[in-house]
């Protein structure tokens, strides 16, 4: 082993194996996304036409084109996003500022629900809250309304993405204020200040770049999201539905169009969060002394705390956990007319349509998919992290940096299409859709997942004990095995449990590669458009605990040390 | 034979030159102490020998073998460092054996090597705990017998005293020396510790600023300072500025103020800029009246007693200062404000040509 490892560590095969990363990273991560530019611009014609200038609805002069139905679900993904984000800031702050500041009972219960839907993946929160608002069994029952309060549409969506972005929000908010120093707001305070004034005019400036960084992560999610959109949506449309639905309809010069104007955007997004984050102002001059003192009073803190904490409760915990209740009220039969052929247990177990067989696949499918992309990137992304952290690339980090990030902020479903371009038919055409795409997405996207926490970890590694072992006779590889992977063990098991889940939530980037093989979230859309709710109330149910425990062992991992 | 010699080893980073064409000879079976403050290269040569920084220019010998380009896996050297870097994952015993275990040697022959050196070390009772489990002086232990398990002749020591408190420093100056001596390693320890240098080593290099100033044996490096950055490194020394006035039998300086003061032989012309050196505990403090040789009147302005010895700060009639150390004597204590001479005996005035630069000459960095 030892004899072996020395020879591996000689010169040539190092190089060799940055040669094979940085292969791995063109061609399966960044190449796909990227490649969408030559492909739009070979297939320009048919683009022209499909987009341009053939009205969908017959009629020339008189039917909407196509590029205005693109205009249309563009500007609404951004005006949901910009909403969701605002009001994801103005209820997250205060809780993250409790979460962060403040010690009482049972915090650390709430800091676990707070990233409560982080475990859930989306197809299942955004049943979940559809059967809340939009459903008669949930709060319009308790109002005692006949039908639901919200329906399908814009509405439903913008609580959606509230929910499923709200621990992205909290989570980076409450790290960056724990990381100011509480010192100096002492100081400020004994200086007169009252404690919102603290607040603005200490505190704020020391995180906002923090703030701004959650706000765009939470911006870029909730423009990037597919499979909870689509169930809550009904006959509205974002524009990462609409690539979704162009591909199932074989439309692929629009959706080739669409995908490479959402990944030009988002990766404008993402280098724009690179370069500006700094220097992103905030005004901070000028006091109220008394309209502030007003509301930093006990009584008005008390009613913030409150408010935030409701909303959370009312918003976020009871919508995306209420698809248990509705389950259990719907397990043996129908709750109002008692029959047991509506009921979760007959729809999944007994009728004649087989789903246990088919939602048994697709978990199998789901987990091979989780395990395999991964395994992947565990191997992959391990060296890169190493040469991000390592090796002396002066100007080329920057940019090696963006590109690992890439797939983090590009809407999977238009990342999953780019996959379908460049490995099907307009580019290599070497896969066909079906499990071995699904694996080559979610390797894609679950990329950074993996990368960015173990560049951290390797950031941490003791430099000076590697040296002890290299004096001790190790061999670079040697040095690695026996002394860097036992270090960086814990790391390796948190990316790997976070990618996993990841991988096992996804949807939109799944359903645009998936040809007859499924994963458990599009099993979910898909029950759910043909209204066996009961069923995918229960499919939901299952991928929530499995994610759940996997979240559960990640906090226990991270906290062991 | 264990010998290790560098030849014109020059190393920069970026601006900073760290080593600047620096040439030493350790000797076989020689306790060898780089020895400089901060920053002055001797770490950069220490890890220059082991192979972990790789010199711009010039050759590194071990035992007469050029070992540039070979790594530090295949240098046959052990090292122990400053911070231990015991490896926290392993108990003791497993730390000790790495070295032997990752060259795949068989498990008995481990077990008698690391069973023996933790008995050396100490350690026998802590062989199955943890490192986190250990203090300080146990964890220093063990990075010493890791490095000796690998059965290498040359010892590399990166301030290994440097995270004990001051009991144990003392007693591990003498354990250390004694377990290279009863071993007949060859040992280079860098330190910025003067006394821990002066204390253990066979012989010394002072470095500064990737330079090596002076090598030698300790009692030299203390009697003959070769220039006035070592003579105020090691030790505490009085330093006076004059011109020289005469050469024969020795040199006689005129300092300020007129006063004529002797010193040793030295090649300085007459009319020349010198300074005179003079350790604290050289320094003699004598009533006025005693009408002693080779002194300079002035007025004891501090007297602080320290137990055994007192510290005098006494201002000369020329302005300059001296502080002087005297075992303490209680039938012959000077008070503050009292009127004295300060005699500097010939054969211990040091004697340097004045420096271009005083200033960076009595830095201690």
């Amino acid at each position: 082993m030892e004899r072996f490892e020395k020879e591996l560590s000689k010169k040539r095969y190092e190089t060799a194996g940055i040669a094979l990363v940085f292969l791995f990273l063109f061609l399966f991560i960044v190449g796909p996304p990227l490649s969408i530019f030559p492909i739009v611009i070979g297939n320009w014609r048919d683009i022209y036409v499909t987009v341009f200038s053939d009205p969908f609805f017959g009629q020339v002069g008189r039917g909407a084109l196509r590029w205005e139905m693109i205009l249309v679900a563009l500007s609404r993904s951004f005006q949901i996003s910009a909403l969701v984000t605002l009001i994801d800031v103005c209820i997250g702050l205060p809780v993250a500022l409790i979460l962060a500041r403040y010690d009482f009972r049972g915090k650390q219960l709430v800091d676990t629900l707070v990233d409560l839907p982080l475990a859930v993946p989306t197809a299942a929160l955004g049943f979940s809250l559809y059967l809340f608002w939009g459903s008669n069994d949930g709060i319009s029952g308790l109002l005692g309304l006949d039908s639901g309060l919200v329906s399908r549409g814009p509405i439903l969506i913008i609580f959606t993405h509230i929910a499923f972005t709200y621990p992205y929000i909290v989570r980076s908010l409450k790290e960056i204020i724990r990381s100011v120093d509480q010192t100096l707001e002492y100081a400020a305070r004994t200086l007169g200040a009252s404690s919102f004034t603290v607040f603005r005019t200490v505190v704020a400036p020391q995180i906002r770049s923090g703030v701004l960084a959650g706000a765009i992560l939470c911006f870029t999610r909730s423009l990037g999201e597919t499979g909870a959109t689509l169930i809550v949506a009904g006959s509205f449309y974002t524009a990462p539905l609409l690539v979704v639905e162009y591909r199932q309809l074989l439309m692929i010069p629009p959706a080739a169009f669409l995908s490479m104007i959402l990944i030009t955007i988002s990766t404008f997004l993402l280098s724009s969060l690179r370069f500006s984050s700094e220097r992103f102002g905030l005004q901070i001059r000028g006091a109220w002394p008394r309209a502030e003192r007003l509301l930093s009073g006990r009584i008005q803190r008390g009613l913030r705390d409150t408010v935030s904490l409701s909303l959370f409760a009312l918003l976020v915990l009871i919508p995306s956990s209420f698809i248990f209740t509705y389950l259990l009220k719907w397990w043996p039969g129908s709750p109002y007319t008692g029959n047991p052929q509506l009921g979760a247990f007959y729809q999944v177990f007994v009728a004649p349509d087989r789903k246990w067989p088919a939602l048994w696949s697709s978990i199998l499918i789901s987990f091979k998919v989780a395990s395999l992309s991964t395994a992947v990137n565990i191997v992959a992304g391990i060296p890169m992290a190493f040469i991000l952290v390592r090796r002396n690339l002066w100007r080329v980090k920057g940019l090696l940096d963006a590109l690992v990030d890439l797939p983090l902020t590009i809407p999977t479903s238009a990342l999953g299409f780019s996959f379908f371009l460049f490995w099907g038919s307009k580019g290599f055409n070497l896969i066909k859709p079906g499990f071995w795409m699904i694996v080559l997405v979610h390797i894609g996207f679950t990329y950074p997942y993996i990368v960015r926490p173990l560049t951290a970890v390797v950031e941490g590694l003791n430099i000076p004990m590697e040296e002890a072992a290299r004096t001790l006779g190790a061999s670079p590889l040697t040095v690695f095995r026996t002394v860097i992977l036992p270090s960086m063990k814990q790391g390796i098991l948190a990316a790997a449990i976070m990618a996993f889940t990841r991988s096992l939530g996804e949807t939109g980037a799944t359903i645009v590669v998936m040809g007859l093989t499924k994963t458990v979230p599009v099993l979910i859309v898909q029950w759910v458009e043909s209204l066996a709710l009961p069923a995918a109330a229960f499919a939901c149910t299952l991928l929530i605990s499995i994610s759940l425990v996997l979240l559960l062992v990640l906090r226990y991992v991270l906290k062991w040390e | 034979m264990t010998d290790v010699k560098l030849m014109n080893v020059k190393k920069r980073y970026g601006e900073v030159i760290a080593l600047d064409r620096i040439s030493l000879h350790v000797k076989d079976g020689e306790y060898f102490v780089l020895l400089g403050p901060s920053g002055c290269g001797k770490t950069t040569t220490l890890r220059i020998i082991a192979g972990l920084t790789a010199p711009d220019e010039g050759e590194v010998y071990i035992d007469n073998k050029d070992v540039s380009g070979i790594p530090p896996e295949n240098r046959d050297l052990g090292l122990v460092f400053q911070h231990f870097e015991i490896f926290p994952f392993m108990t003791v015993y497993e730390n000790v054996a790495y070295s032997l275990t990752i060259k795949g040697v068989d498990e008995e022959e481990i077990d008698k090597n690391v069973y023996h050196t933790l008995e050396v070390a100490d350690l026998l009772e802590a062989a199955d705990k943890y490192p986190q489990e250990l203090n300080t002086p146990e964890l220093q232990r063990c990075g010493i017998a890791r490095a000796i398990t690998k059965g290498s002749q040359l010892l590399l020591l990166d301030e290994p005293l440097g995270s004990l408190d001051v009991d144990a420093r003392e007693r591990f100056r003498f354990t250390l020396r004694r377990l290279v001596k009863g071993r007949g390693f060859t040992a280079i320890h860098v330190t910025h510790d003067q006394l821990e240098a002066m204390a253990i080593a066979d012989r010394i290099a002072v470095f500064r600023r990737g330079k090596i100033i002076q090598v030698g044996d300790p009692l030299e490096l203390y009697e003959r300072p070769a220039t006035i950055f070592v003579a105020n490194f090691i030790g505490e020394t009085n330093f006076l500025e004059g011109i020289v006035e005469r050469r024969n039998e020795g040199t006689t300086l005129r300092l300020r103020g007129d006063f004529l003061i002797k010193a040793g032989e030295s090649l300085l012309e007459p009319g020349t800029r010198a300074v005179i050196g003079v350790r604290r505990e050289n320094t003699l403090i004598v009533p006025s009246d005693d009408g002693a040789a080779n002194s300079i009147p002035g007025m004891v302005i501090r007297a602080v007693f320290l137990g055994k010895i007192v510290r005098y700060t006494v201002e000369l009639e020329n302005g300059d200062f001296i502080e002087i150390k005297q075992p303490t004597r209680t039938e012959k204590a000077f008070k503050e404000g009292e009127k004295v001479h300060v005699a500097l005996p010939v054969e211990k005035v040091l004697i340097y040509p004045y420096p271009e630069n005083m200033q960076y000459e009595l830095a201690l960095k």
